[in-house]
């Protein structure tokens, strides 16, 4: 019993807690000197209208850190959710939020919007609608007999057609300038992230997340058979569109603010199950604050290790990587 | 409560017709089971009573209203269904994969409440299987596991249950406690219809028997009259002896393959 209130404390208390905490201290980390006192004072400041920091301070604190990791946590939130609910719709535990393709789809829109030299906010706007055009056609090519195996195969080529398409890209591009801007770009950055940027990107995210945790008991008859899904009362096709779209706003939203950002629906949701088991009314919000806060901790790792930013997809990987596989082989290994 | 199948066909595309002219009526309080050989189309039958499958002629009625006709969600709600328990369980605990059958009773956005979980123990308690409650399907034995779809499909509150091979894949005493339970909601008031490998099974439990026959042609009937020694030999290709014990129970031997019975 004792141990079941821990749990409890855990996951009511401590697991919401862990991305805002994250999220505060990472508002006093970087180049630009912050200290916790700093922050205090601001905060106190605006809440009383007494006495500000300076100006380059309040710049870097509300202007700059703060959208960034507002950015972080959206982005690892919604990644995170997408993985954990693509890994029950397909009953697979190597599903991510890119196995129909959207995370290609959104990088060759961005790279094309960058070859015919569209501003940032076109950039994104492309990614955007390609990560959905590809998923719309993955869905379209996949349907049929094969039934839900058949979409993955179809997400499989839809991913290397798009693939093949951002290396043709490049291909074309001006290796001065536009070639490297595409391979930064691919590589994944919170670095363009500002208030308007999140006025357009946050609500996909927040909507699709939102609809996923609104469904989350029902998430857990993603992995049943039609008839046992269809024997408990539940439109199942029903469910599984609303998932596919819900997943999809929030990836391709994300891609398309942040570039590709690998592992993190695969390694959070899996730290997750294993934690807190496969039931999603855990599942999902846990995968919801520890992915936020997890990419709030690279992203500052990113932004501050080295004297140039790191690309966050290559933190990810090489913070995840390792993690994860400490914590299967401490565990009872992965499993729906 | 009842459920018919009038004059009704099936064929997958473009093939021969698996099911032909069934006529047959399940009730309230009584066990109905279905027999065949493998392959005969036993759990296709079983898919289009439950409407995941149409037949292809023919119609089925619920309380003599055309399936057809009644929303899936209201159909559902009255027909429940188990699963072939076989493979791939979840890894939530029994509690859990119970509860996901009152599903279809609660909201959209809503999850199950106290209401629910206080029903599933009840629920649990009455099959015997509360101790299961906090285990992991994962972990389970199959006469385990196949009790707790048991218990989801009951979760739904249904007037009729349809089983596809309960007890297949389960020992001496798991096998019992399936039937026992099948016998006991029977006489609680449910209409049970189940698929069965176990000609034993049929004319010890079930009230009504459905033998289908490779060529997709079916007998019907008071299971007396449909589990017989000449029923088996021709359905099943198997020359078998249909005796009765001492309390009156009655019991099946195989003895051997006709002669122009082929694999």
């Amino acid at each position: 019993m004792r141990g079941e209130k821990r749990g409890i404390l855990a996951r009511r208390v401590l697991l919401p807690l862990f991305p805002v905490l994250c999220g505060i201290a990472a508002l006093c980390v970087g180049r630009m000197g912050v200290t916790p006192a700093d922050l205090g004072r601001s905060v106190l400041g605006h809440l009383t209208g007494g006495e500000l920091p300076s100006g380059l301070i309040e710049l870097t604190l509300w202007r700059v850190r703060l959208p960034r990791i507002l950015l972080a946590m959206l982005t690892g939130a919604g990644l995170s959710v997408s993985g954990c609910a693509f890994q029950s719709l397909f009953s697979n535990p190597l599903a991510t939020p890119d196995t129909l393709g959207v995370a290609s789809g959104a990088s060759f829109g961005a790279a094309l919007g960058i070859l015919i030299g569209l501003p940032l906010i076109g950039v994104e706007g492309m990614a955007m609608l390609f990560g959905v055009a590809a998923v719309l056609l993955t869905t379209l090519a996949g349907q049929g007999r094969g039934g839900l195996s058949g979409v993955v195969l179809a997400g499989i080529m839809m991913g290397s057609l798009f693939n093949a398409l951002v290396s043709l890209v490049k291909y074309t591009a001006d290796t001065e300038t536009q070639l490297p801007a595409i391979t930064y770009w691919l590589m994944g950055s919170l670095g363009s992230a500002n208030w308007s940027e999140l006025a357009l990107g946050a609500p996909p995210i927040l909507i699709g997340v939102t609809v996923l945790l609104l469904l989350r008991w029902r998430l857990n008859l993603l992995p049943l058979t039609d008839e046992e899904a269809k024997a408990a009362g539940v439109n199942i096709r029903l469910l599984r569109t609303v998932t596919v779209i819900a997943a999809t706003l929030c990836t391709a939203s994300c891609v398309s603010m942040c570039g590709q950002v690998g592992w993190v629906g695969l390694l959070i949701p899996h730290i997750c199950r294993m934690q807190f088991g496969s039931n999603h009314l855990r599942l999902l919000p846990a995968s919801v604050f520890l992915g936020a806060g997890f990419l709030v901790i690279v992203d500052t790792a990113a932004r501050t290790v080295t004297a140039s930013e790191i690309p966050i997809s290559i933190l990810t990987a090489m913070i995840g990587a390792p993690f994860f596989i400490f914590l299967m082989r401490r565990s009872e290994g992965w499993q729906l | 409560m009842k459920l018919t199948a009038e004059q009704a066909s099936f064929s997958y595309r473009n093939g021969e017709p698996v099911i032909r002219d069934l006529n047959f009526t399940a009730e309230s309080g009584e066990v109905t089971a279905i027999l065949g050989p493998n392959g005969a189309g036993k759990t296709t039958l079983i898919k289009c009573l439950m409407g995941f499958l149409r037949w292809t002629t023919g119609r089925s009625l619920l309380d003599g209203r055309d399936v057809r006709t009644i929303p899936e969600k209201e159909f559902l709600s009255r027909v429940s269904y188990v699963p072939q328990a076989k493979g791939s369980r979840l890894s939530i605990t029994a509690e859990e994969m119970i509860l996901l059958g009152v599903t279809g009773r609660i909201g959209v956005f809503s999850t199950p409440g106290k209401a629910e979980r206080e029903f599933v123990r009840s629920l649990a308690d009455s099959l015997g299987i509360a101790g299961l409650l906090p285990k992991k399907c994962t972990e389970m034995s199959g006469g385990e596991g196949q009790m707790v779809l048991i218990a989801r499909a009951l979760a739904a509150k249904p007037a009729l249950l349809v089983l596809d091979e309960p007890e297949s894949n389960l020992d001496f005493r798991n096998q019992l406690i399936v039937l026992e339970t099948l016998t006991r909601l029977a006489k609680e008031g449910m209409a049970v219809i189940f698929n069965t490998h176990y000609p034993e099974h049929a004319l010890t439990r079930a009230s009504k028997a459905l033998l289908l026959a490779k060529n997709g042609e079916t007998v019907c009937g008071p299971v007396d009259e449909v589990v017989t020694e000449d029923n088996i030999r021709s359905a099943f290709g198997v020359e078998a002896s249909i005796r009765e014990f001492d309390g009156g129970q009655k019991g099946i031997l195989p003895l051997r393959l006709t002669k122009e019975s082929s694999i």
